[in-house]
């Protein structure tokens, strides 16, 4: 199996209650604290239309906050394909939080660093306290031939069954 | 009393596959010594695998006799049914 | 602001003299009462002076969270809302979920506690730090979910939390509602008459701070544990796949539908109402949590009908569905999602609106109310566009019949005459909620000596059906024996009642959702003793908290005393105690006077109470602490 390279949080926005225990169980780890405002995830929840979109970082491939990072403390380092924020380096200037174009990036205005998703080392722990099935994690996405492969079997299951 | 429809008056409630919301019923052959534990046995032997009747576990099925739930009849699963009676089975549902 | 759980804040808004100023709560208080609805019980006993108007300057709105919410503690993200009720001029407390709430805790804030009558419409916009009153004229007279659009716009932030009422609170109407996070309702009592009384027309929030409990991790480790044990709960997925109204066909087959204005315990074509219904005829849309729920059983519905126009909105729920259908004799889907959209728009409790139409109803077909006073309306059972037409009407007390059924259903039948008031379904003034008391003797107690009126809300006690094992558990903690899992005995109710009063009374105070305590039971007082000890950081043991929670129960029942209220007010609806059920399984089974008085003795004995006036004993009160406290009623030693 060829390894993606894309490792992030798969969300799957039609199954999200906005209940916001992401927000609560992410801020409380990384902060000490409840306060979805320093959640790394947040749900948005667009009542008009009744759906609920979380929303957290996606890894870009060319990600524009490293680019925009004057210090580098923003970077994916060669050994964890992450986007992370090295805060000892961080400056607190927001030009991460202004270029990235999902709202993933935001401020500690208290501590005065950047804040972003570094999937907890591999365990997000949004994703063991989302109940519905909104937040799913794998660090090793299937390829494309994986999911063909299930496709195919999906579809010879609905031949099968005629 | 020939002519007359005979039989167990049976009615599912969200148990067939995209009827969820329907009342199904049908007339049940009655036997003698039949019990409702035995009946629900029958129908889910016959269910359509992909129902949720096949794989619905008995404590979470709200199973009445006439109206009134097995676990108040005093034999419970075990009573025996007789001719003429209503039996409804749906899946438990709490709260409001 | 991140701030320590155990410090507690109360915003006091004077709407009067348009002064806002914070006190620090004690935490002693905090530990005595748990907070929430306890804390709320006991200033409205100090706040409001015995014979006070409702709708006057000396009433207060005491909006609270629950001391856990905003934390992860699981369904902790309600609030309850606290003032003399203008529908029975006694205690009310309305609990809601929705996000508003917890916005309020992160903006610092526990409780805001509302005094006075601004000389204009206004609204309360809490800034986290900064709170304003600012002026609601351009929004009187506009539907709930315009002006929620409204006031994000004026703000410049889509994502703040609302609560709002509509034009019939600003009419006073006596069951008006105040609608929270725009798709949830505080429901009952006519507490958004309160508000529309206050002219005030709307509370918004922006709250970015944070909370630190006392012992983070193991409160952490343990509210994830709750959680988890929660969404594994028969009764979580139930209310997940159907809502509360997946209750609808069992209720129906097993003959305990309020139908008809509860002539009837069963509908035909009942299950067209459940959420199986909404779910397999594609109705449904999604699903939606109140904050930090672990049960999302808030809904999503659309439809898009020819005959009664376009529907996007939340709910229905049960009781919505019962009351606004069955009661009025209509199973048509689509005309209840629409008459339940009118009135979460208009800003009316759908219980009530259903039941004082249900009644206008049965009056109609009695002859009663004549085809000139329905003001031309065809007020026959079914009829949904005559129902739908009544809704606005009562809204904006148009013509003779939307006026008088504005004032609830005890007033109007006083009004009619007749025998209307034998199918009036209310005590103490208040619409009963759309469950059968007939046939279920803790509901039938329960009901009765509600100090709000006789609903579901403030102490369901469904374990007493036994229908799951963690249900006849609980009975069998309660009365010591599984076999009091029966509804239709008459031993043993006190005690259920009581243990469901303390277990509804610490959930509220907390911010649980009583869903999760007394219709699944992840969340027992156990768990939550423990979570608020880690969280608040003081010792709190499972007696402790159930004793908290019977020392809040007795300031309510104090303060109904205290208006005057006796053992003759705790009664049923006349239906209820002197008609049989009609049919079905239950048939000719009641609650009748004698049974009820037999119900009294026992639960006013398991109280401490006086058994001939109700009035809890100044040795009871000395008990709990209270003595102090529930002063200025008669004392019985």
């Amino acid at each position: 199996m060829v390894e993606a390279h894309i490792v992030n949080i798969q969300i799957n926005a039609a199954k999200c209650t906005a209940c916001k225990a992401c927000e609560l169980a992410c801020s409380f780890t990384k902060e000490g604290v409840f306060a979805p405002s320093l959640s790394r995830i947040r749900v948005m929840q667009l009542h008009e239309v009744g759906m609920n979109v979380p929303v957290v970082c996606v890894n870009c491939a060319d990600a524009p906050c490293i680019a925009a990072c004057p210090t580098g403390a923003v970077r994916r380092d060669a050994s964890v394909p992450v986007v992370r924020i090295d805060e000892e380096e961080c400056i607190g200037c927001g030009d991460c939080v202004r270029a990235c174009p999902f709202g993933a990036a935001d401020m500690n205005e208290e501590r005065g660093v950047a804040i972003m998703c570094d999937l907890c080392d591999g365990k997000p722990v949004c994703v063991d306290h989302c109940i519905y099935g909104a937040l799913s994690f794998e660090p090793r996405l299937p390829t494309a031939q994986v999911k063909r492969l299930a496709h195919a079997h999906t579809v010879a299951a609905q031949y099968r069954s005629r | 009393m020939a002519g007359l429809p005979t039989g167990i008056r049976l009615r599912l409630f969200g148990l067939s596959q995209g009827h969820g919301g329907r009342i199904e019923e049908q007339v049940w052959p009655h036997t003698p010594d039949l019990t409702v534990g035995q009946l629900w046995a029958d129908l889910q032997r016959q269910a359509d695998p992909r129902a949720p009747l096949a794989s619905l576990q008995r404590d979470m099925v709200l199973a009445l006799v006439n109206g009134v739930p097995v676990q108040r009849l005093e034999r419970g699963w075990d009573a025996t049914l007789a001719e003429g009676d209503t039996v409804t089975f749906m899946v438990k549902a709490f709260g409001g | 602001m991140l701030r320590d759980i155990a410090k507690q804040r109360l915003l006091h808004v004077d709407l009067s003299k348009g002064k806002t100023w914070v006190e620090d709560v004690p935490l002693e208080d905090l530990q005595k009462y748990l907070g929430g609805r306890g804390l709320a019980a006991k200033w409205l006993y100090e706040q409001v002076p015995a014979g006070a108007d409702p709708l006057g300057p000396e009433n207060v709105l005491i909006f609270s969270t629950g001391t856990l919410t905003g934390t992860s503690a699981p369904s902790s993200g309600r609030s309850s809302i606290t003032t003399k009720s203008p529908a029975t001029g006694l205690y009310l407390k309305v609990s809601v979920g929705g996000h508003l709430g917890a916005a309020i805790k992160y903006a610092g804030y526990d409780y805001v506690m509302i005094h006075g009558v601004s000389p204009k419409p206004v609204y309360l916009w809490i800034d986290d730090g900064k709170v304003e009153l600012r002026s609601a004229e351009h929004l009187w007279g506009k539907g709930t979910r315009e002006v929620d659009d409204l006031i994000k716009e004026e703000v410049g932030d889509p994502t703040i939390q609302t609560g709002i009422i509509g034009p019939a609170a600003e009419n006073k109407v006596k069951f008006a509602c105040f609608m929270v996070s725009r798709y949830n309702s505080a429901s009952r009592g006519g507490i958004g008459a309160v508000f529309g009384s206050k002219r005030l027309k709307a509370i918004a929030c922006r709250g970015t701070g944070g909370l630190r409990p006392a012992k983070g991790k193991e409160f952490f480790a343990l509210a994830r544990k709750v959680r988890g044990a929660l969404a594994a709960d028969a009764g979580s997925e139930s209310l997940y796949n159907w809502g509360t109204a997946g209750s609808i066909p069992g209720l129906n087959e097993m003959g305990m539908l309020a139908a008809y204005n509860f002539s009837r315990v069963t509908i035909e074509h009942g299950e067209r109402l459940s959420g199986q219904y909404l779910l397999s005829e594609g109705y449904l849309i999604g699903r939606e949590s109140c904050f930090a729920c672990s049960t999302a059983c808030h809904r999503f519905v659309r439809s898009e009908s020819r005959r009664w126009g376009g529907v996007f909105d939340s709910g229905p729920e049960l009781e919505t569905v019962m009351s606004l259908g069955a009661e009025c004799g209509i199973t048509d889907i689509e005309a209840v999602l629409k008459a339940n959209q009118l009135c979460n728009d208009l800003g009316m409790d759908t219980i009530s609106t259903g039941h004082v139409i249900s009644w206008a109803m049965e009056t109609y077909e009695k002859g009663l109310i004549s085809p000139e006073q329905a003001d031309g309306l065809d007020l026959r059972f079914g009829n949904a566009e005559a129902q739908l037409a009544l809704i606005q009407r009562i809204a904006r007390r148009e013509g003779l019949l939307g006026d008088l059924l504005a004032e609830g259903t005890l007033a109007a039948a006083q009004e009619i005459g007749g025998d209307s008031w034998k199918w009036a379904i209310q005590a103490k003034g208040l619409e009963q909620s759309a469950v059968d008391t007939r046939a279920a003797k803790s509901y039938a107690l329960a009901f009765a000596v509600n100090p709000r009126g006789p609903d579901h809300l403030m102490t369901e006690t469904y374990a007493e059906f036994g229908f799951t094992q963690e249900a006849r558990d609980v009975i069998r903690k309660v009365t010591g024996d599984e076999k009091y899992a029966d509804p239709r005995l008459t031993e043993k109710r006190a005690e259920i009642v009581l243990w469901h009063e303390q277990c509804y009374g610490a959930s509220e105070a907390l911010g649980f959702c009583v869903f999760t305590s007394t219709a699944a039971f992840a969340v027992n007082p156990e768990n939550m003793a423990q979570m608020f000890s880690l969280a608040v950081g003081v010792p709190m043991s499972e007696e402790e908290l159930m004793l908290a929670a019977r020392r809040m129960v007795t300031i309510e029942k104090c303060f109904n005393v205290r208006e005057g209220a006796r053992r003759k007010d705790d009664r049923l609806p006349w239906r209820m105690m002197n008609e049989p059920v009609p049919d079905g399984p239950n048939k000719g089974m009641i609650t009748d006077q004698a049974m009820l008085e037999n119900l009294l003795d026992q639960y006013y004995t398991a109280h401490g109470w006086d058994l001939e006036t109700s009035i809890p004993r100044q040795s009871t009160l000395k008990y709990l602490g209270l003595d102090a406290v529930c002063v200025g009623i008669p004392v019985i030693p």
